[in-house]
């Protein structure tokens, strides 16, 4: 059966640097890229009691850039969030997505 | 050791004693000795120092080389000669230790002016029994930086009592020592970051928080101090390019309920860090005279990386201190600033202070304030953050699925 979600605390014990961030990015975007098509994928956050700002801003707002915020709305289900989470990852989402295009990272992906 | 081979060894001393005066006065001991074996290195060395005083500092750089690149450890009647000559004694008095701008810029000022070529063995009296961990921490990454030993000599043996507890000495002289540590009955925990090993340092805020979670039951605020120090540790390691490493240090007083909290590094500045941006208002905010340019480091979304960073850390921490009616400070270059409470039992710190170092400080400083029996709610301060958002106040993006 195919995996469809993606379990943040599966693949790292902290959530707090930016390196983490980009690392788990990474991860989540050759995720995205091994799951069939047209299949809604779920980014399952729960169990992570400290997200910094930094690791959110890497994780979820530069995959949101890199994919655009209508792909990624079709795509990816974010679940399993505490109401300050989810205030944290909309904050920081919508002031990447508020950058100018000169400042967005198009494809930033480790091999 | 033959002394002969001795002296071929340490370049400044065979210069020095082909010098007549120094020549003379050797042969002098030798003959009084009866042979030129019998004259110890110590005397020689004492002798050297004392008549050719303006070779001492690079006899005894020379020195500090030769332990380096002896392959067996060096004679430790040598290392404690060395040491001996070395010695640079700071003293520090109660205003000193750090609790306002100006008493931390006058501690930041001194350790600057101290004599750091060779690299001295610094000797820290603190002549007081309380020290705040802004001027602990400084002392240690002026230290690691500059400093071939570290030793405390307390007027006052109770901060040298808290330190010992923690294993200060021991983690800032061996760089393999557990980089954590905690005192449970001192409530004095830090953090050594190292340079080299930068990227073990993610657990190293939540590692230290966990310490201190007997006394900060509150998850709330737990997850909010978490925050706070991994955001500080993240600023240190990513932006002020450090080749030496950044301390944390933390200290809860169950009385007062007050927590303090520093981190220091000898990094590039706040100051460099917007000359190299790409951002013109940064650059010239750097380039302008006065301090004030310093608390633009904490305003939100500033950031000298614009491309991959966004400046959220400093802006949450200090939010976090502001809405505490705790205290925000931080040091670079030539300036320090303050955002304090009008008084101590103020609830909002809205009272801001510049002070203007005449003897730069070499890195950056933050120290923190925070009353933990007062909300600490990070929620609070992402709510503040200016998202300049495109459709609309609250647009919901539609990702969640409850």
């Amino acid at each position: 059966m195919t995996e469809t979600t993606f379990t943040l605390t599966l693949h790292a014990n902290d959530f707090v640097t930016r390196d983490m961030g980009k690392k788990i990015r990474s991860s989540l975007l050759a995720f995205d890229a091994t799951a069939p098509a047209g299949v809604e994928l779920t980014i399952d956050v729960s169990g992570i009691e400290v997200l910094t700002p930094s690791f959110a801003d890497e994780f979820f707002a530069k995959t949101v850039v890199t994919m655009g915020l209508g792909q990624f709305r079709k795509r990816f289900r974010i679940v399993g969030v505490t109401e300050e989470i989810k205030l944290l990852i909309s904050k920081v989402i919508k002031i990447r997505l508020a950058q100018p295009v000169t400042q967005v990272v198009t494809a930033e992906v480790d091999p | 050791m033959d002394n002969s081979r001795f002296v071929q060894n340490i370049p400044n001393l065979r210069k020095v004693t082909r010098w007549p005066a120094i020549r003379e006065r050797l042969e002098e001991m030798m003959s009084v000795f009866g042979s030129t074996s019998i004259v110890s290195q110590l005397d020689l060395l004492r002798e050297v120092c004392r008549l050719g005083s303006q070779y001492e500092k690079r006899l005894l750089q020379d020195l500090q080389h030769w332990f380096q690149v002896q392959k067996s450890p060096p004679p430790e009647y040598l290392v404690g000669f060395v040491a001996e000559r070395l010695r640079v004694d700071l003293r520090i008095d109660e205003k000193q230790t750090g609790a306002h701008l100006r008493d931390l810029s006058q501690l930041l000022m001194r350790l600057e002016r101290l004599p750091r070529r060779p690299r001295p063995n610094l000797s820290v009296d603190f002549n007081t029994p309380h020290a705040y961990v802004y001027g602990i921490c400084a002392i240690a990454a002026w230290a690691t930086q500059n400093a071939s030993q570290l030793t405390l000599d307390s007027q006052h043996e109770r901060v040298t009592y808290f330190l010992d507890r923690a294993g200060f000495l021991k983690a800032w002289s061996d760089k393999d020592s557990d980089p954590v540590q905690f005192d449970t009955d001192t409530i004095l925990g830090f953090t050594r970051i190292d340079a080299d090993k930068r990227f073990q340092t993610d657990a190293h805020a939540g590692r230290l928080v966990e310490l201190f979670r007997k006394n900060v039951p509150d998850p709330r605020t737990a997850a909010s101090l978490s925050i706070c120090f991994a955001e500080l540790i993240e600023n240190a390691v990513k932006h002020a390019d450090i080749r030496n490493a950044a301390w944390l240090f933390a200290n809860y007083h169950p009385k007062s309920q007050i927590m303090h909290v520093c981190i220091c590094d000898r990094g590039i500045g706040i100051r460099k860090t917007f000359l190299e941006s790409q951002n013109p208002r940064l650059i010239q905010l750097a380039e302008s005279s006065g301090c004030e340019w310093i608390k633009e480091a904490s305003e939100p979304l500033v950031t000298s990386k614009s491309e991959h960073h966004s400046g959220y850390g400093l802006y949450i921490t200090r939010e976090l201190c502001r809405r505490n009616g705790g205290l925000f400070l931080v040091f670079s270059g030539d300036a320090g600033y303050a955002l304090r409470p009008k008084t101590p039992d103020s609830t909002v710190s809205e009272i801001e202070e510049f002070v203007s170092l005449d003897t730069p400080w070499g890195g950056t400083l933050f120290g923190l304030q925070f009353h933990l029996d007062r909300p600490l709610e990070v929620r609070d301060v992402y709510n503040s953050l200016p998202s300049n958002e495109v459709e609309g106040e609250d647009t919901d993006l539609d990702l969640f699925n409850d």
